[in-house]
């Protein structure tokens, strides 16, 4: 499997077992009631050694919420965090070294929805 | 060919035995050569005759706590006894140093990143490229 799928369906997995918030990949449904969260890839570096290979990954992971305050997105997004922030969490054909949040975003769209969330690095090594 | 990948290069110990080290990601090989001057009365320019050549190098990448190669290497210096390397540049090429010393190793964690290693070594003898 390569990486890239493999990452995505890691995260997508454990955030839809443990989580009671919808979750999306890449773009969320039309017309769904927020809040959901939604996985998006941002880029990723490949790592090697003579014999082996990893990767380091960025995903944008956040919570949508179509409140008039961001409180409530702020709230459910501290849940997510919860579940991801040093996560043991199994990436098919890989070890995952590390998931770790390395920024926060906090932004109002276009269509007033607040979107919480964070950046997160992962760092995977081929087994 | 003019060139070559190094993604096929590899660090070999073969004292008692042969053991790959895994997670290494770059080797370097510093030869050098201190030659003798024996400029005279009536010369225009220095000259000099060859000498005593000597090797050092290093070697570094992943740290691989289980690893029999990585192991052999931090064994050899903490015991500090010789090795025998080979510095591979591809499957078939490498330069053979039968006898070394390690002398260094950098264990380095960081909060931000994955576990390293790096070692350097003194050879001891000649270096031969095979």
């Amino acid at each position: 499997m390569n990486n890239l799928l493999a990452m995505g369906k890691a995260l997508y997995n454990h955030l839809d077992t443990n989580s009671s918030m919808p979750i999306y990949y890449q773009k969320a449904k039309q017309n769904i009631k927020p809040p959901f969260c939604v996985i998006t890839f941002i880029s990723a570096t490949d790592d090697y050694t003579f014999n082996s290979s990893g990767m380091n990954a960025d995903y944008m992971i956040k919570v949508v919420s179509d409140k008039l305050f961001p409180d409530t997105a702020i709230e459910d997004y501290g849940a997510i965090h919860t579940l991801l922030q040093d996560a043991s969490i199994a990436v098919e054909d890989n070890v995952l070294l590390r998931i770790r949040r390395e920024s926060l975003i906090q932004f109002q769209d276009s269509q007033d929805f607040w979107n919480v969330g964070g950046i997160y690095n992962l760092d995977i090594w081929k087994i | 060919m003019p060139a070559f990948s190094g993604t096929a290069g590899s660090v070999t110990t073969f004292t008692g035995g042969t053991i790959l080290a895994l997670g290494i990601a770059e080797w370097t090989l510093d030869g050098s050569m201190s030659p003798v001057e024996s400029t005279s009365f009536g010369n225009q320019w220095d000259e000099y005759v060859p000498s005593v050549r000597n090797a050092t190098g290093s070697f570094s990448g992943n740290r691989e706590q289980a690893d029999a190669g990585q192991g052999a290497l931090t064994t050899s210096f903490l015991g500090g006894s010789v090795l025998a390397l080979r510095l591979y540049e591809n499957a078939t090429k490498y330069w053979l140093i039968s006898t070394a010393y390690i002398t260094g190793m950098s264990p380095t964690v960081s909060v931000k990143g994955k576990g390293d290693m790096s070692f350097t070594f003194q050879v001891s003898g000649p270096v031969t490229y095979v």
